[in-house]
């Protein structure tokens, strides 16, 4: 009698194993890579075709709507912001680890990014005046209906470029900071659009 | 004597400016400041409420609230320098809005972490009821022919 209470007792512990293994299987969220994709998409809806031709030469007055959009794969909601600045051909790049701190920011656009869902930010800028001094061209602009003057120049309003770079609150250290954390590290997703102004 | 006395006048009047000046100046900033910080509160009870395995509309729904109270933010901060008072009402209803989107989350969180409690409970009881009820079949199987034997016997 008492062996078979044994028995029954072993197989009793035997399949309770077995099912709370499959319900804590059913019950766990599946794992997944976490992540953020992001892209500047001209008018056309397009990751190229940013000056509406073959032509990267922006002209005073004219106006381009480009819309900056953002995919969280992080697993839970995230407040994202992008930074804007304003280079030239011999700029520091901001690259994976670091952003381009050397360049002071033209604006940023934050935005709250709830999981697996793709956000979008307008990016509207116009060229308003350009001072040249010393074969520099500097620039004055309005990107979305703020004006700014950015002290980066270029020789001869050539190679211009745009950085943007992706930032991501961390609840952590009370901040933003540039990138969002991965694995291992926190991964930097910089972006940039070259253009011309002579 | 009488410049004495216009001297001390005037260093008064100066001393007031700057007490009055830096007390306004600073209460401005302090509420867009508040209204900041409210929003940062509501965006990490969001996520937690999230994490604790909210839906994805219910968080969806407090993300688009959540964008609403940054808008107000932001447009308090862009006001700031051309009028104030309308800066102050969109700090105020940015601060307000986050706060109410705050309690929802704390609510969210709570019914989500008993709800997945009582998930878990019912799971797990069914595991150890199957188990043993697995067990039970096991060791008594021989008695289930005789068993029905019996029934159709008795029909």
């Amino acid at each position: 009698m008492q062996r078979k209470i044994l028995f029954l007792f072993l197989l009793f512990a035997s399949f309770s194993l077995v099912y709370s293994s499959v319900a804590y299987y059913t019950l766990s969220r599946p794992p997944a890579q976490q992540f953020m994709a992001w892209g500047i998409f001209s008018p056309g809806g397009t990751l190229s075709n940013y000056f509406s031709g073959s032509e990267t030469n922006v002209t005073l007055g004219r106006v381009l709507n480009w819309h900056l959009a953002i995919t969280n794969q992080m697993g839970s909601i995230q407040y994202v912001q992008v930074v804007y600045r304003l280079g030239n051909g011999t700029s520091a790049d901001p690259n994976a680890t670091f952003p381009a701190s050397s360049i002071p920011q033209l604006g940023n656009s934050s935005i709250f990014i709830p999981n697996a869902q793709t956000a979008l930010l307008n990016f509207t800028w116009i060229i308003d005046s350009k001072e040249v001094r010393g074969g520099m061209v500097f620039l004055n602009m309005t990107i979305n209906g703020r004006q700014v003057s950015p002290f980066v120049g270029a020789l001869g309003g050539q190679k211009f470029r745009f950085f943007f770079e992706l930032w991501t609150y961390n609840v952590e250290s009370n901040s933003f900071q540039y990138g969002y954390p991965g694995q291992n590290s926190w991964i930097g997703l910089p972006l940039q659009v070259w253009f011309n102004s002579s | 004597m009488h410049f004495r006395f216009r001297a001390l006048l005037g260093i008064l009047l100066v001393l007031t400016f700057c007490f009055s000046g830096g007390e306004y100046a600073s209460g401005q900033s302090k509420q867009i400041d508040d209204a900041q910080n409210q929003l940062v509160r509501a965006f990490v009870l969001v996520q937690q409420a999230d994490v604790a395995g909210a839906s994805q509309g219910q968080i969806s729904v407090l993300a688009n609230n959540l964008n609403l109270a940054l808008r107000y933010r932001e447009n308090s901060s862009q006001l700031f320098a051309k009028n104030v008072t309308a800066s102050n009402l969109y700090a105020n209803e940015s601060a307000s809005q986050s706060s109410v989107i705050a309690a929802q989350a704390v609510n969210l969180a709570n019914t989500v972490r008993e709800q997945v409690s009582l998930h878990q409970a019912v799971a797990y009881s069914t595991a150890v009821g199957a188990g043993f009820a697995s067990a039970l079949l096991v060791t008594e199987s021989h008695r289930i022919g005789g068993l029905a034997r019996r029934l159709r016997l008795r029909v």
